[in-house]
């Protein structure tokens, strides 16, 4: 790898300034269970790597109903899987914080860092020009999409998201609060996570700024239940070929208030909204969840060589509606 | 067989197992010293490709850098794992992957940094992908540049195997690289009631050894050590004096406990460049392979297409059976490797079905641009059983009989005649043993149950495998053995064998310690460092108990007959009523009269030694493993995915030396078969050769949480060529995993799966195949 200087920054402000002074040289560490890998490889070259983890008190997990669960940045993977009251009341979150990767890396990955992950794709790690590093190609197109590639299609880069916890959140209708120098914003999951796009020369999976960091994510607290269901090859280490996550809420058969994300399908969690429409306010069932699955992959563009992750998230939809209800 | 063993038979813990689980035991990626450079290879972006110029200019200039490597550096001296068929550096480049340059500097960064700023220009050339498409007329060659051969020298790659004709590997223009013809099999056909006709195909694998090859090389005074994970370091000893100019005592290779091998972690360029660079420096330097470079520099299971033909009678007796193969040979610049296999391929199979009298398969080694291929774990038989084993399975479907005893009924038999073995006869066949032990412990019984009980998406089935693959007899190899009584009357094991994790020294000192009667804590002994242990070709095809077992046991005999001699003299008596027990020559029939082995080696003056050595076809009988796969299995035919329920792998181990350790590698072997079938397989990039899913990740060998409930069966009814009665068990548990879940997928779901990996994808696309065809 290149040499780079590190920063350790002792508070967002720090962190974000020196984001501020090195620009596109530099990268945020929220764990580096992905960056340090790119970094190895030469997929990514900073010039600088801020390391957030040394900010105190950025690790909280606060649940205070009816108040919005507050949960900070460097909250790790294993303590959102491993939490009584997420499990409890967000469960769809805490299944898929505990179904990423290994153990080791969900007790090192944060929340921020699997939001903010970069794609898993292997024309980029193989060093092909792509738009994610100097050129203007997505071999995904005519090359192989079997696992990683997305059926929604996709602006420049087709590449799905691999996030598990983003969908789950996006699910929960999460919102991601965001400092910079010029202060702080907060960002629904469809605004922060919306497709690929350029951060200046480069072509980001979500929306900070160059200057920007995560420092934590709100999730309205609701009576509501929510599920998470990833489908993968393996049992452990591995990304989704296709997850979805299903939250609403459930009255007499009736749901209302529900959201349906599915993962590993398209370049950002994929909202179905018009498969919400078709529930909103009817009893779940067989022909209902089949007629929502149906309407969620309707607009489907699947590449060359995944054609079947269609009838896959359609079935994985179908069958999470159906446990929802149950 | 004597039945009153001491050690042999025992479950006894391995003798390095408290080092290797609390990390203290030294692999060669381990070995670190004072002053050490790290070496690095600048690997080739295309798939064929001439090197027109390296410039090192700015390389040379950067700080820590201390030595670089081209192909004009590098002595035009053939060396290599199978013959001498390669040299340290080349100007033409085969694969994705290929050594272009090698790098030492001060730290592995430094290394890294250095091989990025070496400038070269390519001539890039046209490329095979494919190996197919590589037989086709017109076909571009994947391989340019051969030694020349007035270079080449006796002993070196010859002539005819270096010999393609549209880059497939042969002797003939137009035909197979190798055949297996008997009888006439249209005529089988016409005699077949039922017929079965399938295309199948496999994906080049890799062996994901836990540690990627390293070495270290040091050279002193014209002196060379190298500490490397290689399991042939007599031939790494050979082809480094040779490249080097040394003569072969100057070179020292010391390999003796590896990180895995499955038989591929051989002699390679990596090594020898590691030992050019520790001369040309002065100082100590270190390789140690990504986990990308291990995935691509190795010698990975072929990819292979199988067209397959095959009847039967009614009555379950196989009429014929024709396969073409094609198999992607991969880069290496060699034939005799990818004839080895390919005669394996389409021998082994029509042995175990012996009874079938019509057979024509032909095996079509290809040259291609991709990374090598050669011998895995079940070497060629992974590559052929999942064919011949569905097909099996068919046929007996096809006339309602159970699978078992149709291949029951066709299966080889004691004393028969071997075409994988011209000339020579099997001696034991405890097959049927090994079938019935294991659908005993998959209760086999409940088959037919099974498939009425499921309802919903997921369906369950059950399905079998038989395998046959070599167990040591007979190996393209010798070994040589020596066992040593110290003055203090200290026995010891030299072995030049190394020891990859299947625990071999403990089963070999085992076989020591019951010649003379006494527990494995009194046997040390040393393996695989040239400058301390006999020669042996190495831990292959399952061949170390058997055949470096047999040679322990020879020189364990000589040494103990020359102890029995000395001590007969002391004790005055004939040597012929002296035997040894608990560290004592004693009297037959009367103990106190005895002496301690350290007296006898006291009376000796010295030492007492005894040479063993076990040689290639030494017997006319041919010893081969048999194992009976089994595999339940839940389907969703929606995903697509395969549960594997549970698994039973029964084997013919002759007799189990430790049964802990061998059900160690059955269970290794299982769960690496299961990876074989269900996830791993590389993808290849058509546009350019490159191998897309090189990353650990995407290997996707199973997880502790995807191995399902193994249970290992081991059959013991010995095998008279052997000491002991054992057979070599450590890769036949592989072969038959991939077969039985696809037999098993077709009992729950009617689908016939037809390639591997049979990831949900594969078998989302056989059930579409199955409901459109009306299976």
């Amino acid at each position: 790898m290149k040499n780079f200087k590190h920063i350790d920054a002792s508070s967002t402000e720090e962190a974000v300034s020196a984001l501020a002074r090195y620009g596109e040289g530099a990268r945020v560490l929220a764990g580096g269970q992905d960056l340090l890998f790119r970094i190895k490889k030469y997929i990514v070259n900073p010039e600088c790597v801020v390391n957030i983890k040394t900010i105190r008190g950025l690790n909280f997990i606060r649940s205070d109903a009816p108040e919005p669960v507050r949960i900070g940045a460097l909250a790790t993977l294993s303590q959102i899987a491993q939490s009584p009251q997420l499990q409890r009341s967000h469960a769809a979150l805490a299944q898929a914080a505990g179904v990423v990767a290994s153990p080791q890396i969900r007790n090192m990955g944060t929340v921020a860092g699997n939001i903010c992950q970069d794609v898993w794709c292997w024309y980029l790690q193989d060093g092909f020009s792509c738009w994610k590093s100097d050129g203007k190609f997505c071999d995904l197109a005519a090359g192989d999409s079997r696992y990683y590639g997305s059926v929604m299609g996709g602006h420049l880069c087709l590449s799905n998201h691999p996030s598990d916890t983003a969908v789950a959140l996006a699910a929960l209708d999460a919102k991601v609060h965001v400092v910079s120098p010029r202060g702080g914003r907060v960002a629904p999951m469809d605004e922060f996570l919306c497709g690929h796009n350029w951060v200046g020369a480069r072509l980001q999976s979500h929306t900070l700024e160059l200057d920007e960091i995560v420092t934590e994510i709100e999730i309205p607290f609701r009576p509501t239940r929510s599920t998470y269901v990833k489908f993968a090859l393996r049992k452990s280490w591995d990304f989704a070929i296709a997850s979805v996550a299903v939250s609403a809420v459930i009255q007499e058969r009736v749901w209302t208030d529900l959201r349906i994300v599915l993962g590993a399908v398209a370049t950002f969690p994929y909202r179905c909204t018009k498969a919400e429409d078709l529930l909103r306010g009817r009893p779940m069932g067989e022909d209902l969840a089949i007629a929502a699955a149906d309407a969620a992959l309707k607009r489907a563009k699947p590449l060359r060589m995944n054609q079947y992750k269609v009838d896959l998230s359609k079935t994985l939809l179908r069958r999470a509606l159906l446990s929802l209800a149950a | 067989m004597s039945e009153n063993l001491l050690t042999v038979g025992r479950s006894v813990p391995p003798i390095y197992g408290i080092e290797k689980a609390t990390g203290a035991l030294c692999f060669p990626a381990d070995v670190t010293l004072p002053g050490m450079l790290w070496m690095k290879i600048l690997r080739s972006p295309h798939a064929h490709a001439r090197i027109l110029e390296v410039d090192a200019t700015a390389a040379h200039k950067m700080k820590g850098v201390a030595a670089i490597l081209t192909h004009r550096d590098v002595p035009r001296v053939l060396f290599g794992p199978y013959q001498n068929e390669i040299y340290a550096l080349e100007e033409e480049l085969r694969f994705v992957g290929d050594t272009v340059a090698a790098v030492a500097a001060e730290d592995w960064n430094i290394a890294e940094e250095a091989v990025r700023a070496l400038r070269v220009k390519y001539e890039v050339l046209p490329a095979i992908h494919d190996a197919e498409a590589g037989t086709q007329s017109g076909a571009p060659d994947a391989i340019v540049d051969y030694p020349d051969p007035l270079s080449i020298k006796p002993g070196d790659i010859r002539a005819d195997q270096l010999a393609t004709f549209g880059n497939i590997i042969g002797l003939k223009e137009g035909g197979p690289t190798v055949a297996n013809r008997r009888g006439d099999v249209e005529a089988g056909f016409q005699q077949s009631d039922v017929l079965v006709e399938r295309v199948f195909r496999q994906s080049e694998v890799n062996a994901v050894s836990h540690e990627p090859r390293a070495c270290v090389a040091i050279y002193e005074d014209g002196k060379c050590t190298l500490w490397c994970s290689v399991q042939d370091p007599y031939r790494l000893q050979d082809g480094a004096a040779r490249v080097l100019g040394l003569p072969m005592a100057n070179v020292r290779v010391v390999a003796t406990n590896l990180g895995g091998a499955f038989g591929v972690k051989v002699t390679g360029r990596f090594a020898i460049l590691c030992a050019l660079l520790a001369r040309d420096t002065g100082r100590p330097v270190k390789i140690w392979f990504s986990r990308e470079e291990e995935s691509i520099d190795s010698h990975n299971r072929s990819a292979l297409t199988h067209y397959v033909r095959a009847g039967a009678k009614k009555d379950g007796s196989l009429t014929a059976i024709q396969v073409r193969t094609f198999l992607d040979n991969g880069y290496w610049p060699f034939g005799g490797l990818g004839q080895n296999i390919g005669f394996a391929i389409c021998t082994r199979p029509v042995d175990l079905y012996h009874r079938c009298p019509n057979v024509n398969w032909e095996v079509f080694v290809v040259r291609t641009n991709r990374p090598s291929t050669g011998p895995y774990r079940g070497r060629a038989d992974a590559e052929s059983h999942f064919p011949v084993e569905s097909v099996m399975d068919e046929l007996a479907q096809k006339i309602a009989m159970d699978p078992i005893e149709f291949r029951l009924k066709n299966r080889l038999r004691q004393g028969d005649d071997l075409c994988s073995a011209p000339k020579k006869i099997v001696s034991t066949v405890w097959l049927e043993e090994a079938a019935r032990s294991g659908a005993a412990a998959i209760d086999w019984q409940r088959r037919a149950a099974l498939r009425a009980s499921h309802s919903g998406a997921r369906k369950r089935g059950m399905g079998m495998a038989m395998v046959i693959h070599s167990c040591g007899s007979n190996p393209a190899g010798t070994s040589e053995a020596e066992v040593a009584i110290d003055s203090e009357g200290r026995i010891a094991l030299f072995s030049g064998t190394a020891d990859q994790g299947s625990e071999q020294q403990t089963t070999l000192r085992q076989m020591v310690a019951e010649v003379f009667g006494v527990a494995l804590d009194d046997v040390g002994g040393a393996n695989a460092d040239t400058s301390t242990c006999p020669f042996d070709s190495g831990p292959f095809s399952s061949r170390t108990v058997y055949a470096t077992g047999i040679a322990a046991c020879r020189a364990a005999e000589t040494a103990k007959s020359k102890l029995l001699e000395c001590a007969s003299l002391v004790l005055n008596t004939a040597a012929k009523d002296l035997e040894t027990g608990n560290k004592f020559v004693w009297l037959r029939g009367d103990r106190s009269k005895r002496l301690s082995l350290r007296d006898v080696a006291a009376h000796a003056g010295g030492s007492i030694r005894g040479h063993g050595i076990h040689r290639p076809n030494e017997d006319p009988l041919f010893a081969y493993g048999f194992a009976a796969a089994f595999a339940e299995v839940e389907v969703d035919i929606e995903t697509g995915e395969v549960k594997v329920i549970r698994l039973v792998s029964s084997h013919d181990v002759g007799r189990a030396i430790n049964p802990m350790i061998v059900e160690g590698q059955i269970l290794g072997g299982a769960a690496q078969g299961l990876g074989y079938a269900l996830t791993e397989g590389f993808c290849f990039d058509q546009r350019t050769g490159t191998a897309l899913n090189q990353w650990f990740l995407d290997l996707r060998t199973p997880s502790i949480l995807d191995i399902p409930d193994i249970e290992p069966v081991i059959v013991e009814l010995g095998e008279p060529t052997h000491p002991f009665g054992a057979k070599g068990c450590s890769e036949i548990s592989y072969v038959g995993v991939a077969p039985a879940i696809a037999n098993a997928i077709c009992h729950a779901t009617g689908a016939r799966v037809t390639e591997l990996p049979m990831t949900p994808d594969v078998v989302l696309k056989a059930l579409r195949e199955a409901k459109r065809t009306g299976a």
